[in-house]
């Protein structure tokens, strides 16, 4: 007999006089039992756990998967429908903002319509339609504003219906001052439509593209602090003056309500004198 | 002898080994009687050591089955217990004798005072483990055990190389006799 068989029938004598053994003693047979049973039983339940709670974890990730892509479409739908808001706001907004804008307290404005922007003739004019009908002479002159700055003045008046000279005209003038450095010069309007021009600044000052200008009250004409335009570019080439291009404040594009001033400008005898300012 | 069948051979062997499990019997439960300090041999570890360092490694392992569980039933002890210790010791016995001179009588005696602790070893194990009953021997008892047996072990094999001796020799004058008479020719 090898040697491998007589190992293996070793084997089989020892277990079964251990088996023997364990039959006249069975209370240890138990708990010999228990220690082998134990831990077999101890990896069985862990296999099971484990595999429970794969099976768990693959439907709740399922179950997310599809919340997740719920809660993007539900998204995209409120992202659609706060675009869609805000735009309204935004038209809510541009047509109140008239209503809403609130003048200085020392202003006493007439609010009014514009009916019509006249950008084919050589002067740049709008006309207002006039709710109160006073004389012809009570509108000429006015300063007129939008809620973004200053739009023009008066010029001719009839019945309910006044004409504005735009400030972007080139017969324009208006006495402005940059408000941060409190330096005044004249704006006046160019050939191109979109631009204006603040001239007489005087090389040494301080002035540099974004600066704001405002009127500086000093014309007789237009109050003080309304903005006219954003500077854009100063050139200095040489000359006594800076060359500096501004841009203007009222959006002349979208003109629908202008504010007219009350106030009675400088009487022109008290003006004798000043250049560059007429009807 | 040539004209015995194998089923007679094998009654014969059976009966042998019945015999000599019955007078290790008869040893482990007089000897102590005639000869106290004989109480600390083990003749059953002794017998299942000789064979199998003489045997192969199934001779050894038949011989502990058999003689542990004769002890087993002399000794009172749960069936199973002196089984397995001498079923370790036998086959033990045969592998390290093959892999060793066991030859030499040194050789010898040193496997059986091994075999007397490992079956000790094993039976305290298998009573502790299965909590039969408290069996805790002092250290001189086994070894005292195992001087003993081993003392035993060696009369046991010069008594065995006296009977060889004697018997060759007498082959021998026999055969030498038949030669001088001339019934050779």
């Amino acid at each position: 007999m090898s040697e491998r068989r007589v190992a293996v029938l070793f084997a089989v004598f020892v277990a079964g006089l251990l088996a023997l053994l364990t039959i006249q003693a069975p209370e240890r047979a138990g708990d010999f039992a228990l220690w082998v049973e134990g831990p077999i039983k101890r990896f069985v339940a862990a296999a099971g756990g484990a595999v429970d709670r794969y099976r768990e974890d693959r439907s709740k990730r399922a179950a997310l998967e599809r919340e997740n892509a719920a809660l993007r479409q539900r998204l995209r739908d409120v992202e659609t429908a706060y675009a869609a808001a805000a735009d309204v706001r935004l038209e809510s907004d541009l047509t109140s903002a008239p209503w809403r804008f609130e003048p200085s307290p020392r202003a006493d404005l007439l609010r009014t319509d514009i009916v019509y922007v006249d950008h084919r003739s050589w002067q740049r004019t709008a006309i207002l339609h006039l709710p109160e009908g006073r004389d012809r002479e009570d509108w000429l002159r006015r300063p007129v504003t939008t809620t973004d700055g200053l739009l023009g003045r008066v010029v001719e008046a009839r019945g309910k219906y006044a004409r504005v000279l735009l400030v972007t005209d080139r017969a324009s003038s208006v006495g402005a001052m940059v408000e941060r450095t409190r330096r005044q010069g004249i704006v006046r309007g160019t050939a191109d439509a979109g631009t204006l021009s603040l001239m007489y600044l005087p090389l040494q000052v301080d002035v540099r593209p974004g600066d704001r200008v405002i009127t500086a009250g000093i014309d007789g004409v237009f109050p003080r602090g309304v903005p006219i335009g954003t500077i854009t570019s100063v050139v200095s080439d040489g000359d006594l003056f800076h060359d500096i291009q501004l841009v203007p404040s009222v959006d002349l594009g979208s003109l629908s309500h202008a504010f007219v001033w009350r106030r009675e400008p400088l009487p022109e005898v008290l003006m004798d004198g000043a250049d560059g300012i007429g009807p | 002898m040539h004209g015995r069948s194998r089923a007679a051979r094998l009654w014969a062997r059976a009966a042998g080994v019945a015999g000599l499990l019955g007078l290790l019997a008869l040893a482990d439960m007089l000897l102590g009687g005639f000869f106290p300090p004989a109480e600390a041999i083990d003749p059953f570890v002794l017998a299942v050591v000789l064979v199998g360092v003489r045997g192969d490694s199934l001779r050894g392992l038949a011989a502990g089955l058999l003689a542990g569980l004769t002890q087993d039933v002399v000794t009172s002890s749960p069936l199973g217990l002196h089984g397995v210790a001498c079923c370790v010791v036998g086959y033990g016995a045969a592998l390290v004798s093959r892999r060793i001179l066991a030859s030499r009588r040194v050789v010898t005696l040193a496997i059986v005072a091994t075999g007397v602790l490992v079956h000790h070893v094993v039976v305290i194990g298998l009573l502790a483990v299965f909590e039969i009953a408290p069996f805790q021997p002092a250290t001189t008892v086994v070894m005292l055990r195992m001087a003993w047996t081993t003392a035993a072990g060696l009369v046991v094999l010069w008594v065995t190389a006296l009977v060889r001796f004697l018997t060759e020799r007498r082959v021998r004058r026999r055969t030498l006799a038949a030669g001088r008479a001339g019934r050779l020719r």
